[in-house]
């Protein structure tokens, strides 16, 4: 059964010398010489509506590089926050504080904007408050100071969060790309979806087309009906073909048929002609529909036919 | 502060985008078949059906024979007509050549399918004639 542990509230400055346990949790708060902070009035109607402007209402302030930013509205005005996550992970990283033993990480302007006297942190600064906000001053700048004591603090509710990852891309290029590769993965999925089901449909279909047309229910029954109509119909057309080759032999007078004779499998004709020589001319212009059998006898030509 | 690389959420997504992908091409080549088949499956269907309605249409088969020998020049011919289970007999001992050659013309030029056909010549005007048409 594990416990939460508790975070230990710590101040963090660029100086700030602190000794910790691998396995102590903190509440941070930020000195202010480790963010950007303004109080600023625009004409907005939300503080959602206001954090468009943050990045341009910082251009010129704070050195190129990437920053998160957060806000807060005081009275009629907002305090806008510009910050570097990775500068800071890495001051605490030097300050032997892996990003997992941080609990939550607060602004000093929002933890000590409320202050009386300025708050010594360490031998020679101070945090103070002028105009809204909490600056970092050196300790001879003010008249009367007091211990900067955690113990009992009560922390505000706007911490943040630092993004480790945010050297590589910032949080909004991460969230379109991940929102990118969602929408396309989603449409993909749509489409293979869509698919599979006009896929389904498509099997069902022949079931349907064979009750339409009264024919039996599997498609082997009818791949076997349908050879056997072609084969029927090839026979016809080729019983027609060769009759019309015979019945269209151009015969001399006193040469004619004596006999057609259409069975199931051949086809037997006699042609009375007048000579063997005849004959041959005869077979000679049937001779591409060559018969299985043939046989001159008496002036009659008997011819075979495989059909 | 436990966060997770994003770089592994997006390695994650363009896995999921891959195997979708992957199923997807899948499907398409799947589905490309499937209607191939059912096209296939279509134009036989039709062809039997068409096949059908031309060779073993019964009752065509028999209106069609019937206006056939009712012709003005089969009148007069003495053809006995003899219809059986699966199949129709025609039998003449004795056809003149016209009529002959007029009956088996139209005959081959319908659809009928003709089991047996035998016409020998008796002489030079006539000759006997047998039919038999499957059904």
């Amino acid at each position: 059964m594990g416990f939460r542990k508790t975070a230990l509230p710590l101040f963090i400055d660029l100086h700030t010398f602190v000794s910790v346990k691998e396995d102590q949790m903190f509440d941070l708060i930020l000195s202010p010489s480790l963010y950007w902070v303004k109080h600023v009035s625009i004409p907005v109607k939300s503080l959602s509506e206001a954090k468009k402007f943050i990045p341009s209402l910082f251009e010129d302030t704070v050195p190129k590089g990437r920053y998160s930013y957060y806000a807060y509205e005081d009275e009629d005005a907002y305090l806008i926050f510009a910050y570097d996550d990775k500068k800071i992970l890495d001051i605490l990283s030097e300050k032997k504080i892996d990003s997992e033993q941080i609990n939550k990480v607060y602004f000093a302007q929002s933890e000590f904007e409320d202050m009386a006297e300025a708050v010594l942190i360490d031998e020679e600064s101070v945090l103070d408050v002028e105009d809204h906000v909490v600056i970092k001053l050196p300790k001879n700048f003010v008249d009367t100071t007091t211990l900067l004591d955690l113990k009992d603090h009560q922390f505000s509710r706007h911490a943040i969060t630092l993004a480790r990852y945010a050297h590589i891309a910032t949080t909004k290029s991460f969230k379109q790309f991940a929102l990118f590769m969602g929408a396309l993965i989603s449409i993909y999925m749509l489409d293979w979806m869509v698919s599979e089901a006009k896929i389904s449909e498509f099997e069902d279909a022949p079931t349907a087309l064979y009750n339409e047309y009264n024919l039996p229910g599997s498609k082997i029954q009818n791949e076997v009906i349908s050879e056997t109509l072609h084969k029927e119909y090839e026979k016809q057309i080729h019983i027609r073909q060769k009759t019309g080759e015979i019945f269209g032999l151009k015969l001399k007078k006193n040469e004619y048929i004596t006999l057609y004779d259409l069975q199931q499998k051949r086809l037997k004709v006699e042609i009375k002609l007048s000579s063997s020589k005849r004959a041959a001319a005869v077979l000679k212009a049937l001779h591409l529909k060559v018969a299985l059998k043939e046989q001159y006898r008496d002036g009659l030509l008997s011819m075979e036919f495989e059909l | 502060m436990k966060q997770i690389n994003p770089l592994y959420i997006i390695l994650l997504l363009v896995v999921v985008l891959f195997f979708v992908l992957f199923k997807l091409m899948h499907t398409k080549t799947d589905l490309h078949e499937a209607q191939n088949n059912f096209h296939k499956t279509k134009e036989m269907v039709h062809n039997i059906v068409e096949l059908r309605e031309s060779w073993e249409n019964d009752k065509r088969t028999k209106s069609a024979l019937g206006r056939i020998l009712k012709s003005s020049l089969l009148r007069n011919a003495k053809i006995v007509r003899k219809d059986k289970r699966g199949t129709i007999e025609l039998h003449s001992p004795s056809l003149n050549s016209k009529s002959a050659s007029y009956l088996i013309g139209r005959l081959l030029n319908e659809p009928f399918a003709i089991k047996k056909m035998k016409a020998r010549r008796l002489n030079k005007e006539t000759v006997s004639l047998d039919v038999e048409i499957k059904l």
